[in-house]
């Protein structure tokens, strides 16, 4: 036979359609043994469904199935379950995290496949009575951790760990896996710091050493060029580039995923927010804290000006998202926190809403929207909650009916302005993509016309040209309603581009407030100080 | 200095004396609790300490084995499983039969446990198919089940048996014909485990045989818990999605947590009646699923999580306020039927107050996090 | 077919519970065992009561008993075997005559009703064993309500 390079891994003209619409077409790539391919795409792109399409998932048969063909070392195989996919040799880590809470690192990596010894009554009841072989467990731990190249503790219990080591938990978990050969990790990088990110990488690198091939799903840019050998750009359901990462830069790839160019050059905007005149403190925040496991807050005082952007950075874990979660009221906090000359009740999410308080959390899925309603009354019902918007009252105020035109209107509005890919503003709010998902929620929080507004984490899973689409609609509402912002984000040139002030939180507390044109360097020094 | 389970850096602080007693009586309030009551009851009952001691060494003895077997369900995340009392029916049919056909002593013991192994074996597997398919609402769903297994134990006792299934001796059967009277004696095996070795100190009888066995029940519930099996049905009972996704049969393992512990409560079933030495036909096992789950609350187990040591200390302390609390209510009241009335009262009572207490307690321990911050605030200030 | 090791266990496994119910079965078997001093008439042939006998049965939970002409006693035992330790009395002042005697009860009797004096003079199972037969009381109990309501609570 000839000594071909047949392709580790190969799809051929691959298709998914789902109710009519087409989602994927004539999707075409190889890829070799330990080579790392950064799949890159809007949100809505069709990236999370192809990989549902590869790793087996039940949905993509429930919904007719797929075309085309995937072909595994030159073979064609058909996936029914992702026990298929995982005997093939193909591992995955979702964006949610798939652990048993009560068990320590070691028990989840091995989860199922933890070594056996036979015990007197395994002879009759069968397999399941085997003791498990707890040294034997420990080793493969520690191999699996080793193989991943960061150092976590596989003895802490997962209901404790910090966000990043339930993130690391799952990839040595599926490292352990002997016969893994491609590992597709899908926003691996969106929980975890800037120093554990890199961390991952090196780890990717040492992976794909050792011949793994990694399909690597992320928005950062600079992630993928670090680290893949080659890009594939998707848009709109078709590959629209495939190219090694060697000959590409961040400004190209973000070319073809939105086939528009980016404009916005981070020191141009910060020099004219700088500009702005500081007004009043409207909100003092003094000796905070706040339990949110995995970003406990120890000890924040911080003031805020009237009508400024205010960003609150730092690394995962330190303590910047408890911050909004603890104001608002969605975990228990203690401290004082006074707006605009009045106290602001803390635990009493009702009483922040009162006060035009409003936030657009980092979690949409779980606080900021309901899923199974729609588009309109996702933006529109907060605002009619709370501020008895969009009704019209009959009997003198006695029953209060919906003004089915006005929030139609205004769901419409908000969707051209955030240009949120939908089928229509009645289309249910969980068939969004992520990233649409969340402008829904940042609309929600507009239509509440609020004067104090806490955005956390607005782009997480949103494409490189809804970013900016956000980030400017996030500025427009500063600009021409004089609403004041804190956006806490883990991304520094995001803030450093849309604030005038950024806070870093670092250990819990605030180790530093500098203006949004200062050097990235200072605000990593804050960053790493304090550090817990 | 760091907690190792929790990752946790507790704040360097001086715990006074006062808290730490404070800390140990909100952890273990319903335990307190009862020694509360006991020790007000107690001397109200006039009851002498030889003589509850005597009846807690048999209580202990009788119905360890049966709370035991609610143990492994609770690690499967099945709840607190009031389908045992298929168990104690398919214990009851075994030693029915066996008093029958006149096997004696312990030989009749273990023939009876044999014979209870596939009947509750199939009323184990039907009970787990239909828990699973009421997932979230276990517990109602074996409570009412019991009914409904209660039925038909009812039809094969008073009807079938006698008829359908041969009876020979005529003398247990209903004087129509057919159908098990109200009370079989078990004379015949009357304490034979617990009088197999029995060893007297100072007036007290410890049957010494018995605690043996229900130390082998310890035992093999500790080594499970390290088997392959245990460790799924620990997985399953914390997420089941998690467990799914891991390739781990959610279902059959949850099943086969309730076909365990229903042949288990089967053998408690016939331990507990050969102590008693009568078997009530229709009504020995209606009550014995409430009293054990409230046995093991008391003892500070919880719907998810549950000790050998809740076991213990729960029969202690239940039974103690069983024992002791007519007596005192007569002493109180001096009528003898209050006495009855207020021993079911403060029972019913004290399962309610054990599910409250321990929903009070879950609240308070997540915001304990909170508390911690504030504290450490504090203190920081204080040290500047 | 081919069988696997596990199953071999397992059908040993139930093999092995099985053989354990009859062996409970059998040697769990109890039996109640009356022994009269009475004069037998069978055949033709007549035994006559002894004076006095002064009985006891190995293993049984019962304290050795003495019975006298015209009356019976009663001991019960585990088991198919039953070890009778006998000392007679044949006449009043007369010697007491130790004997040890093993008699085989059917399975199938629950009562059996050992005749002492054929006993003692060396004759067959046949003619001293016969069943003891219960004649339940019917006029006993009146009609004995099933009581089915399980909100009685009863000691635990």
């Amino acid at each position: 036979m000839e000594k071909t390079n047949v392709p580790l891994l190969e799809m051929k003209n691959v298709s998914k359609s789902f109710f009519g619409n087409q989602v994927l077409q004539d999707i075409n790539f190889k890829l070799e043994a330990g080579q790392v391919l950064g799949l890159v795409g809007e949100n809505g792109a069709g990236k999370s469904t192809l990989m549902k399409i590869l790793f087996g998932m039940n949905v993509i048969k429930e919904t007719g199935g797929y075309g085309g063909d995937i072909l595994i070392n030159g073979k064609k195989v058909v996936f029914e379950t992702p026990f298929d996919a995982l005997e093939a040799g193909i591992g995955m880590v979702h964006q949610e995290f798939s652990l048993i809470p009560g068990f320590t690192a070691t028990e989840n990596i091995l989860l199922n496949r933890e070594p056996q010894k036979k015990s007197v009554l395994s002879e009759v009841f069968g397999e399941r009575l085997n003791t498990l072989d707890r040294k034997d467990m420990d080793e493969r731990a520690d191999g699996s951790i080793d193989k991943l190249g960061v150092h976590i503790d596989k003895e802490l219990v997962v209901n404790h760990m910090p966000v990043g080591h339930k993130q690391f938990t799952e990839i040595a978990r599926e490292l352990s896996k002997d016969n893994m050969n491609i590992l597709i990790l899908d926003e691996p990088t969106a929980v975890l710091t800037e120093k554990e990110a890199d961390a991952l990488l090196e780890s990717i690198r040492g992976m794909a050493k050792r011949g793994i091939a990694v399909i690597f799903i992320t928005h950062r840019l600079q992630e993928i060029l670090s680290v893949c050998d080659k890009v594939l750009v998707m848009r709109d359901g078709v590959i629209v580039k495939d190219t090694p990462a060697a000959d590409t830069n961040v400004q190209e790839i973000t070319r073809w995923m939105v086939g528009r160019s980016i404009s916005g050059n981070p020191s141009k905007a910060a020099v004219a927010t700088a500009e702005k005149e500081r007004g009043k403190v409207i909100m003092s925040i003094s000796r905070l804290w706040v339990d949110m496991p995995g970003e406990t807050v120890r000890d924040v005082s911080l003031e805020v000006y009237e009508g400024e952007i205010l960003g609150i950075g730092g690394l995962a874990g330190q303590g910047k998202l408890g911050i909004p979660n603890g104001i608002m009221g969605l975990y228990e906090a203690g401290g004082k926190v006074v707006f605009d000359g009045r106290e602001i009740a803390l635990n009493n999410p009702r009483k922040c809403l009162d006060s035009q308080l409003a936030f657009v959390s980092e979690d949409r899925r779980g606080v900021g929207l309901l899923l199974d309603e729609s588009l309109e009354w996702n933006v529109s019902f907060p605002a009619m909650q709370i501020q008895n918007k969009f009704l019209k009252p009959y009997l003198g105020g006695l029953v209060k009916w919906r003004d089915e035109k006005a929030i139609e209107e205004v769901t419409n509005k908000y969707i051209k302005a955030l240009q949120i890919k939908c089928t229509s503003s009645k289309q249910p709010a969980k068939e969004l993509s992520g990233g649409n998902q969340q402008k829904i929620c940042l609309a929600k929080a507009f239509a509440l016309e609020p004067r104090f507004l806490f955005v956390s984490e607005p782009t997480r899973g949103i494409d490189v040209g809804a970013k900016s689409l956000v980030l400017d609609a996030l500025k427009q509402f500063n600009r021409e309603s004089g609403v004041t912002v804190v956006m806490i984000s883990s991304e520094l040139e995001e803030l450093r581009s849309t604030c005038d002030r950024i806070a870093i939180v670092s250990g819990g507390k605030i180790s530093g407030i500098l203006p949004a044109v200062s050097a990235s360097e200072d605000f990593g020094n804050l960053m790493v100080s304090n550090v817990r | 200095m760091k907690n190792r389970k929790t990752g946790y850096e507790a704040p360097l602080e001086k715990i006074s004396p006062a808290r730490k007693v404070l800390g140990f009586a909100r952890d273990n309030t319903v335990p307190l609790m009862f020694i509360l009551i006991c020790a007000i009851c107690i001397p109200l009952s006039g009851f002498s300490v030889n003589y509850l001691l005597a009846e807690i060494v048999t209580r202990i003895s009788r119905n360890s084995f049966l709370i035991l077997s609610l143990l492994i369900p609770i690690m499967a995340g099945m709840g607190l499983n009031f389908g045992m009392t298929l168990g104690a029916m398919a214990g009851e049919i075994g030693l029915i039969l066996v008093s029958d056909w006149q096997i004696w002593g312990i030989p009749g013991m273990v023939l009876a446990m044999i014979i209870s192994i596939p009947i509750s074996i199939g009323l184990g597997v039907l009970c787990g198919k239909i828990m699973n398919m009421a997932k979230g609402r276990e517990m109602i769903t074996g409570y009412i089940m019991n009914y409904f297994i209660n039925g038909i134990y009812q039809l094969i006792v008073l009807y079938a048996m006698g008829v359908v299934i041969p009876i020979i001796h005529s003398s247990i059967i209903l004087p129509r014909g057919y159908g098990i009277r109200n009370t079989v004696s078990l004379l015949a095996m009357r304490q034979s485990l617990d009088n197999l070795i029995a060893i007297r100190i100072n007036g007290v009888k410890i049957p010494v045989m018995t605690f043996v066995v229900i130390a082998l029940l310890c035992l093999f519930i500790v080594w499970f818990r390290k088997t392959k099996l245990g460790q799924d049905m620990r997985a399953v009972g914390q997420d089941m999605e998690v467990a799914r996704a891991a390739g781990i049969n959610v279902e059959r393992t949850r099943i086969i947590s309730i076909v365990i512990s229903t042949v288990l409560a089967g053998f408690g079933m016939i331990i507990y009646l050969q102590n008693m030495g009568n078997l009530s036909t229709y009504t020995a096992h209606s009550q014995i699923g409430m009293f054990c789950i409230a046995a093991l609350l008391v003892g500070g187990a919880s719907v998810d999580r549950a000790t050998i040591g809740n076991v213990f200390l729960g029969v202690t302390l239940f039974h103690l306020m069983f024992i002791v609390a007519p007596s005192a209510g007569t002493a109180l009241m001096g009528d003898s039927m209050i006495g009855e009335y207020f021993r079911v009262f403060v029972s019913y009572a004290v399962i309610t107050l054990a599910l409250i207490m321990y929903e009070t307690k879950k609240r308070k321990a997540s915001s304990k996090a909170a508390r911690e911050l504030a504290l450490a605030q504090k203190l920081e200030e204080e040290n500047k | 077919m081919k069988i696997s090791r596990t199953t071999w266990f397992r059908i040993a496994a139930v093999a092995f519970i099985l053989l354990l119910a009859g062996l409970m079965m059998i040697i769990g078997r109890g039996h109640t065992i009356y022994l009269d001093d009475k004069t037998l008439e069978k055949d033709g042939k007549t035994w006559q009561a002894l004076y006095r006998i002064d009985a006891s049965v190995a293993g049984s939970t019962q304290e050795p008993q003495t019975l006298y002409a015209r009356e019976r006693v009663l001991f019960t035992v585990m088991g198919q075997k039953a070890t009778l330790h006998l000392q007679y009395m044949e006449a009043k002042g007369g010697d007491k005559v130790p004997v040890d005697v093993s008699i085989r009860i059917p399975y199938g009797m629950d009562g059996v009703i050992v005749n002492l004096p054929a006993l003692l003079a060396g004759e067959s199972q046949d003619v001293f064993l016969s069943e003891f037969i219960t004649v339940p009381d019917v006029g006993d109990t009146s009609a004995e309500v099933v009581v089915t309501d399980e909100f009685a609570v009863t000691d635990i």
